[in-house]
């Protein structure tokens, strides 16, 4: 009579040489590191990722040809400046090369050093951030970094101040050259959606002329991001302060357009009405461009196109920081007058 | 410290380069695993250290005492003292604020009011495993089965030793103590196996369980948004997330003690084959449903007394293990749900366990049958786990059984993770063989490592998620 002891499975154990152990985990090793270097040369080749993609167009668009202006930032530069009226309005070639936030303004030094090592000075260069990507410092998103499609250790080369930390220098190294650990969303994706990312070039779609990118309105969005927003200043006790990598990226940029003869003009982008009329967004807003005005009195290179306040409804935002194509234009239009008087008042 | 985490990673490559150099060195390398076991459970909270090394030091002169005295009034005085200082520290740390809740709500049942004022303690980490696993040793003693180890720190190590330490297997000294005190090997064996455990216990926690455990949470903490299979759905997921989590720890603590040299006891034998509720004892958390048995079924009289003595001890058995996962009235009534199935099965099978034929072999057909209802009865009992409130176990139960085509996408989701495990559990099972993997040619066996190691890297939960048996 069988019984439920019976029934129990066990470990069975029988004898085994040393290359039923060895030959598995040389294998196992041996095949994720093949995968690993495949997957490196895959993803330079075919990223789904937007951020990377992002910084590779357009460090390649930038590096391609000579520019009058360029234009660096985060999304609310990438959204609220269109490069092409520079170009129509007759201030000749330029590109808008800004990323997004989590790059904080250091980016901009890279971008810029990488730059005048190919090619001649620009006339100017406007940067354009929203005021809360000024209080993040290089640790908070390094992987962002590590996207740059720069030389590993490009931020030694270029601002020789930032010293990463081992952790930090490692997830830099980690994601660039371990995707299987750094990169998973991305080979993910291609293996569940092989027909939309398995082997297509998102890299084409985002390689346009220009580096403005429209937005539609979206309200929805706008309100949450006011909570988000609000909830980033009260985790800063209300106090605006640039951070470490701010302040070097301001030391660094003055640096760049005194050793090549350029102006680099602080663009204080579009803001959603509520700053106007909020009291803990107003305080904010106004600590910020006071620190900003420190800045520029203390840098004889970099300058304020304005100090105004420019204001949008939230029926013309598409986030907190995005405006809508129409304002985007209105208010490029607005920064090229301004451009000009200054260059015309210092010529 | 989690096992699925980098912290760990470089923590046992530390440790265990160490371990390799101090290989001819028996009590330099219980030093170092002493020394490792304390930082690996400090790493958490270093101030509950001083919990077990209390438990290590009360435990530690029981025991040798117990050997010393051979009048049986001192020796239960000395088991008495062992006993309440383990339940008193655990009752404390795990059960005050549920007593005085309790009482305070029978209380106000009954048109009484009582004050009381619930703590804030924070439970620590394993508690409920290592003062178990350390009671067995004061009561071996005393049932004159072990005699005492007279080194303190190798006791220290066999209380604290860190791959068992926060989640099981809750090892007997028995076993554990002769692996402590006497020089390890480690074999082609150990490393082979350990190698397969560890994997596949990663597999099994951070693919299966931490992917189904965002299907059955949403489904829980949403539930009236879901009706039908959508439902069944949550509960299954959850079904193979406990699974897949405990028996994950348990393979990962398994096979790092293997490669220790170290032989841990099995907690799992694929207990969703079970055919009924003592099958099922037998195959789930193996190392308390045996301390259970052992030392506490038992001593009650077990199956002595007749039939009545026995449902009542069955009864007391499974409340008193389901209260020991957890300070809640669910868990409560989770053991009471055990209890009561094993109860009822013992009535309508009278030791007719396995459907046989005329023959004497076993009726596969009816053996299927018996699996599947009993893995039914085994999900309805991790609802009345998982719920929080008897509203959520009445709707589960009341909603759950009704076909809804909506929730179609849900299932095959979840089927999705599901479906490795099941193709290699029947393997195992069809072979009885929990190693049976590890026979395949080794080109097999590397890819298949290479499979999950891959599925590791990209398709794991990014953040370490906290294994469920911690909190018990």
């Amino acid at each position: 009579m069988p019984s439920l002891t019976d029934r129990l499975p066990d470990e069975i154990f029988v004898p085994i040489k040393k290359r039923d152990v060895i030959l598995p985990v040389t294998i196992m090793m041996v095949g994720i590191i093949l995968i690993n270097i495949s997957l490196i040369m895959y993803l330079d080749r075919y990223p789904n990722e937007f951020g990377v993609i992002i910084l590779k167009t357009r460090l390649q668009k930038l590096l391609a040809d000579d520019y009058s202006w360029l234009i660096l930032g985060d999304s609310s530069g990438r959204h609220g400046l269109n490069d092409s009226l520079f170009v129509a309005e007759g201030m000749g070639s330029t590109y808008n090369a800004s990323t997004f936030g989590e790059m904080t303004p250091i980016y901009s030094v890279w971008f810029l050093n990488a730059y005048l090592e190919e090619h001649p000075a620009p006339e100017g260069v406007i940067i354009a951030h929203a005021n809360d990507v000024f209080l993040r410092d290089i640790n908070e998103k390094i992987s962002s970094f590590a996207w740059t499609p720069l030389p590993f250790g490009f931020w030694k080369n270029y601002t020789p101040e930032i010293k990463l930390d081992l952790g930090a220098t490692y997830r830099i190294f980690s994601a660039r050259y371990l995707p299987l650990l750094s990169r998973p969303r991305e080979t993910k994706m291609a293996i569940r959606y092989p027909d939309k990312y398995l082997f297509k070039k998102q890299l084409e779609y985002y390689n346009h002329e220009y580096g403005f990118m429209p937005r539609d309105a979206d309200m929805e969005r706008v309100d949450r991001d006011r909570i988000k927003q609000k909830n980033r200043i009260i985790e800063h006790n209300n106090n605006f302060s640039f951070s470490e990598t701010s302040l070097l990226t301001f030391s660094h940029l003055n640096e760049l357009g005194e050793k090549h003869n350029f102006t680099i003009y602080y663009c204080l982008v579009p803001v959603d009405e509520i700053v106007v009329t909020d009291k803990i967004f107003r305080g904010f807003y106004n600590q910020f461009v006071s620190q900003l005005k420190d800045v520029t009195d203390k840098y004889p290179n970099i300058k304020l196109i304005s100090d105004k306040m420019y204001p949008v409804a939230k029926e013309n935002l598409e986030s907190f920081r995005h405006v809508t194509e129409s304002v985007a234009n209105e208010f490029t239009l607005e920064q090229i007058e301004l451009l000009k008087e200054d260059i015309q008042s210092n010529n | 410290m989690l096992f699925n985490s980098f912290t760990f990673l470089l923590f046992f490559l530390i440790t265990y380069s160490l371990y390799i150099v101090l290989r001819k060195h028996l009590k330099g390398q219980n030093i170092l695993l002493l020394v490792a076991s304390y930082v690996f459970y400090g790493y958490w909270d270093w101030r509950f250290l001083s919990l077990i090394i209390l438990s290590t030091i009360i435990d530690y002169f029981v025991g040798l005492n117990l050997d010393k005295s051979s009048i049986n009034k001192h020796r239960k005085i000395l088991l008495t003292i062992s006993v309440l200082a383990n339940l008193s520290i655990l009752s404390f740390f795990k059960y005050f604020n549920f007593f005085a809740e309790s009482f305070s709500e029978i209380l106000a049942l009954l048109g009484m009011s009582a004050s009381y004022s619930t703590l804030k303690i924070v439970l620590p980490v394993g508690i409920s495993f290592y003062t178990f696993q350390t009671m067995s040793y004061t009561i071996d003693i005393y049932r004159k089965k072990l005699k005492p180890i007279r080194d303190f720190s190798d006791f220290a190590l066999f209380v604290s030793f860190f791959p068992q330490l926060v989640a099981g297997p809750i090892e007997r000294a028995s076993n554990l103590l002769p692996q402590i005190i006497k020089p390890r090997t480690i074999t082609l064996q150990h490393i082979h196996s350990g190698i397969f455990l560890i994997l596949w216990g990663f597999f099994k926690k951070v693919i299966i369980a931490d992917n189904l455990a965002l299907v059955a949470n949403n489904i829980f903490n949403n539930y009236s948004d879901y009706t039908g299979l959508g439902l069944f759905v949550g509960v299954l997921a959850f079904t193979f997330q406990i699974y897949g989590d405990f028996s994950g720890y348990s393979d990962i603590a398994r096979g790092i003690s293997r490669l220790l040299g170290f032989e841990l006891m099995l907690n799992f034998r694929l207990p969703y084959f079970a055919v009924n509720p003592s099958d099922f004892w037998l195959r789930w958390h193996i190392s308390l449903s045996s301390w259970l048995r052992d030392y506490l079924y038992i001593p009650l009289g077990g199956s002595r007394g007749g039939s009545g003595n026995t449902y009542r001890n069955l009864m007391l058995t499974m409340l008193l293990g389901g209260l020991w996962h957890g300070a809640a009235w669910n868990f409560v009534i989770w053991g009471a749900y055990h209890g009561a199935i094993l109860v009822i099965y013992r009535l309508l099978e009278r030791g007719r366990e396995l459907p046989v034929k005329a023959d004497g072999s076993v009726d596969r057909a009816w053996l299927a049958i018996k699996i599947t209802f009993m893995f039914i009865l085994t999900m309805i009992g991790w609802i009345l786990f998982r719920a929080h409130s008897y509203e959520q176990i009445m709707y589960f139960m009341t909603n759950m059984f009704s076909f809804e085509v909506s929730a179609i996408p849900s299932l095959l989701k979840v089927g999705r993770f599901i479906l490795p495990l099941v193709i290699i559990q029947i393997l195992q099972h069809r072979t009885k063989d929990l190693l049976i993997i590890t026979k395949m040619k080794p080109v097999f066996l590397g890819l298949f490592y290479l499979v999950i190691l891959f599925s590791l890297c990209v398709f794991s939960i990014r953040e370490s998620v906290e294994f469920i048996y911690f909190q018990f």
